[in-house]
């Protein structure tokens, strides 16, 4: 497959062709699937649910291990 | 700032309690054993959670194939229609896979927990040389400059514990929405297979609609028709025994009832009635049965 680029006024090749890498890492990250995903609205519900339930936990967890490495600090230990 | 063995457990366990409160979030408290469940009471966390998000996916899909503008379209409309008695399918086999699909995404988050705790020694382990260079560099310094070099490298760590957060949610995305998409798979399909209790699944045919926009990638619109043509049509019996495509690369991926790749955005299987001709976008038309002979040998892929 052959991809035509047309540049811009003052957009040179190394600049298309870093926006073109960006573009192929995004799609191939997965991270392209993560703002819109089912066609059914309950099924983009229970990912947007997934998602908040990880987020939440998540940043629980790191503001544990935060806790401790402050403590651990504190008291000497590191 | 040197953290030590201890140190480093207790995080293992910050991590392993956390992991088992997503477990326990997702896919409620059956797909631990008793012991376990009393081993995390013990911990402190909340074991009273029964219901599983991915098992009502897979009832959702079973019982609202195909989808109706009456159907659900939240967690919390589809808690209420789950909630009704005699709604969801029964029987050893539904169960097997409600169960099988519970467990499998149990075994995935489990993965995704070591390789948090991998991330996450690996900046403090990090850290630590980097924190010995220094030290072997500077032998002489007095102790408040040590101190000073300390609170840095901590600072520095709980920066990069912080900015793990989004590779940790891209990753549980991943998982979250492949785990969906089998579901949704096989929630449909399993009603097709019931509704045609008797029948030669050869004789069944079904399609599926890709989601129309850009994102969808080239196997799912050269399996399941692009945007603007006509979904394609298989036998049932074809996408069942095509298996999955777990641990396929992708020039072996194939059409299939669950996920077909990582990340995908699988839509339910739905099954297209003798007479009736599918159209772009997934509408169905009634052509009677006179012309369907010729209108299915003509589309069907085998």
């Amino acid at each position: 497959m052959r991809v035509k680029i047309i540049l811009e006024d003052g957009e040179s090749e190394l600049d298309a062709a870093n926006s073109l890498q960006k573009a192929l890492e995004f799609h191939s990250s997965g991270a392209a699937h993560d703002d819109e995903s089912f066609d059914d609205p309950a099924m983009v519900d229970v990912a947007r649910r997934m998602e908040e339930i990880h987020s939440r936990i998540y940043t629980d967890m790191i503001r544990e291990i935060n806790e401790l490495l402050d403590e651990e600090y504190s008291n000497g230990s590191i | 700032m040197v953290v030590s063995r201890e140190t480093l457990q207790k995080i293992r366990d910050i991590i392993e309690k956390n992991y088992a409160k997503l477990t326990i979030s997702v896919l409620g408290k059956k797909v631990f054993s008793p012991k376990e469940l009393k081993a995390l009471r013990d911990l402190g966390i909340d074991t009273s959670k029964t219901d599983s998000l991915l098992s009502a996916v897979y009832h959702h899909n079973f019982i609202n194939n195909p989808r109706k503008d009456s159907s659900p379209t939240s967690v919390e409309d589809i808690e209420a229609q789950q909630s009704q008695p005699g709604i969801k399918p029964e029987g050893d086999a539904n169960e097997y896979t409600v169960q099988n699909l519970n467990d499998k995404t149990k075994q995935l988050i489990d993965k995704l927990k070591m390789d948090v705790v991998t991330r996450i020694e690996g900046f403090i382990r990090d850290n630590n040389d980097q924190y010995k260079m220094d030290a072997l560099q500077n032998l002489d310094r007095s102790s408040l400059a040590d101190e000073l070099v300390k609170e840095s490298t901590l600072g520095r760590v709980k920066q990069k514990l912080r900015d793990s957060s989004r590779e940790a949610t891209r990753d549980w995305m991943r998982v979250a929405l492949t785990e969906m998409s089998n579901a949704i798979g096989i929630g449909s399909v399993d009603r097709i297979v019931t509704d045609n209790r008797g029948s030669d699944l050869d004789e069944v045919y079904v399609y599926r609609v890709i989601v129309g926009d850009a994102l969808t990638c080239k196997f799912c619109r050269h399996f399941y028709g692009d945007v603007g043509e006509a979904p394609k049509v298989y036998r049932l019996s074809t996408l069942l025994s095509n298996g999955s495509n777990y641990g396929r690369k992708s020039d072996q991926l194939m059409p299939v009832v669950g996920a077909t790749h990582p990340n995908t955005r699988t839509s339910p299987v739905i099954e297209l009635k003798p007479g009736f001709q599918v159209l772009p976008g997934g509408r169905v038309t009634y052509i009677g049965m006179s012309k369907w002979e010729d209108y299915i040998h003509e589309v069907l892929v085998e």
